[in-house]
């Protein structure tokens, strides 16, 4: 049976908005304004310290390019191959030993460390807070990653039994993250692992997952792609009131293709990609994410997205490569709710 | 330039846009919250305001990112008193975390402006 990416995606949009529950609901929501601002198609993109929750291979782009001039010996006539030193060391290395040499300078590029630290904040309608902090720094053909995140929903009014008022409550939750991205060539591939934990009023959820991802740069710059999966063989427990039992987090697949328009118009980003919810077909179903950027010049972007049936809007902030900010308001399934998303980015 | 300022204009308007319904200053109260699904129903009790008897409601119980999780037409059990069993639409018991409760009184009440969304904590 043959069936078309169209009609898969048009019979998972259609089917009805419900389904069973899962825990630890808000990090299904995403961190960071960029990404609400290309509509959560960001695990393409994710190239800073929050790829630990988008997609931990993005952490393999946490380097500086540190170009080294070299005097090599080659043999005669030999040129080096546009933009790739590697394929150039390795013609020194099988041609050395033949022929008569000559002493060339050629600059080569290697990995440089780098640190950078993000931090996001974001305001949900009806009281959500969440928000998310991330370190990150080269190591090694790669980068490594530790992020914190949570959420915070204040003023729940609380009753008893009997629907006496006793005050309020607040449900917090907490999610601990730390991964490694590696690198090499086109392909970058990532891990990471996650500890989480809800507090909810007298009883509490505490899980853990790993999440695991993959970039690969197929014509660069021209076209990315990068698939993700998160909370593979998550498990949560949950104790409170007179039951205990285990469950599992939801498991959500995403796929992400970033086309970039060619040198020399390269101010122009297009994000194509969907996100599964592999535990709730039913429910969540497939959600399209879209987003475009386009930069006015090296310091402004601005990006339009849709996740799912959310719209938003964004702006971003470029000042070299040291500071990156967004703000991003998003809209919400009940039409009439918004979201509003702000992150700041460093790079040492 | 011309460009950033549509940006920016489109980003006031999406905010200008936006009309939350009632939040926790609705006539309504859930109780117990926190609600243990296990233990029992959930009464969710008009405060104030009159509807008869026999006015029915939706109810609809949206989890932490407002999906649906359940969405029935319910009779009130008692004056002003509605009630639910702490399942979502597939039947199961739904997980701990916060929801948001929607109370919206049935369109031949006439009665104007009463949906009601508050936060419920469920262990």
């Amino acid at each position: 049976m043959r069936i078309t990416l169209g009609g898969f995606l048009a019979a998972a949009l259609a089917l009805p908005a419900y389904g069973v529950t899962s825990s630890a609901e808000f990090l299904q929501n995403g961190f960071g304004a960029k990404a609400a601002g290309l509509g959560n198609g960001y695990g393409v993109v994710v190239s800073d310290p929050s790829a630990v929750y988008w997609n931990p291979a993005g952490l393999a782009q946490i380097y500086t390019e540190k170009r080294i001039t070299q005097t090599v010996e080659a043999p005669k006539g030999t040129e080096k191959p546009a933009g790739d030193d590697e394929e150039f060391n390795k013609l020194l290395d099988d041609q050395n030993s033949s022929g008569s040499k000559e002493s060339k300078m050629v600059e080569i590029t290697e990995r440089g460390l780098q640190t950078q630290l993000n931090a996001s904040a974001s305001y949900l309608s009806n009281g959500r807070l969440m928000y998310f902090g991330a370190a990150g720094m080269t190591l090694g053909n790669g980068g490594i990653g530790v992020g914190y995140g949570g959420s915070r929903v204040a003023s729940i009014a609380t009753y008893d039994a009997s629907g006496t008022s006793t005050g309020s409550g607040s449900y917090l939750s907490h999610v601990a993250y730390v991964g490694y991205g590696w690198g090499t060539g086109p392909l970058r591939l990532g891990i990471s692992g996650f500890g989480v934990r809800e507090d909810v009023a007298g009883g509490a959820v505490n899980g853990a997952g790993i999440n695991v991802g993959a970039q690969v740069a197929v014509l660069p710059p021209l076209l990315s792609v990068a698939a993700d999966l998160k909370n593979l063989a998550a498990i949560q427990s949950r104790t409170g009131g007179s039951f205990k039992e285990m469950g599992k987090l939801d498991t959500l697949f995403s796929f992400s293709m970033q086309i970039q328009a060619p040198p020399p118009n390269s101010n122009f980003k297009l994000i194509l990609g969907f996100t599964a919810n592999l535990d709730r077909p039913a429910g969540d179903g497939v959600k399209l994410n879209m987003g475009i950027a386009y930069g006015f010049s090296k310091y402004m972007y601005a990006m339009l997205g849709l996740n799912g049936s959310k719209p938003a809007v964004g702006l971003g902030l470029n000042v070299g490569k040291t500071f990156h900010m967004a703000l991003s308001a998003n809209r919400d399934v009940l039409g009439r709710e918004f979201q509003y998303f702000g992150e700041l980015n460093f790079a040492f | 330039m011309k460009s950033i300022r549509l940006v920016l204009l489109a980003s006031f308007a999406l905010a200008a846009c936006s009309n939350l319904p009632p939040n926790d200053s609705a006539p309504f109260k859930a109780y117990p919250n926190p609600y243990n699904p296990t233990a029992g129903v959930l009464t969710i009790e008009k405060l104030s305001g009159a509807y008869a008897t026999t006015d029915q409601h939706d109810l609809s119980i949206l989890d932490y990112n407002l999906t649906e999780v359940y969405r029935a037409t319910v009779t009130p059990s008692a004056v002003g008193k509605i009630t639910w069993t702490g399942i979502d639409n597939a039947g199961t018991k739904v997980v701990p975390g916060v929801y948001y409760v929607k109370v919206i009184v049935s369109k031949t009440t006439g009665v104007e402006g009463a949906d009601a969304m508050f936060k419920l904590a469920v262990q």
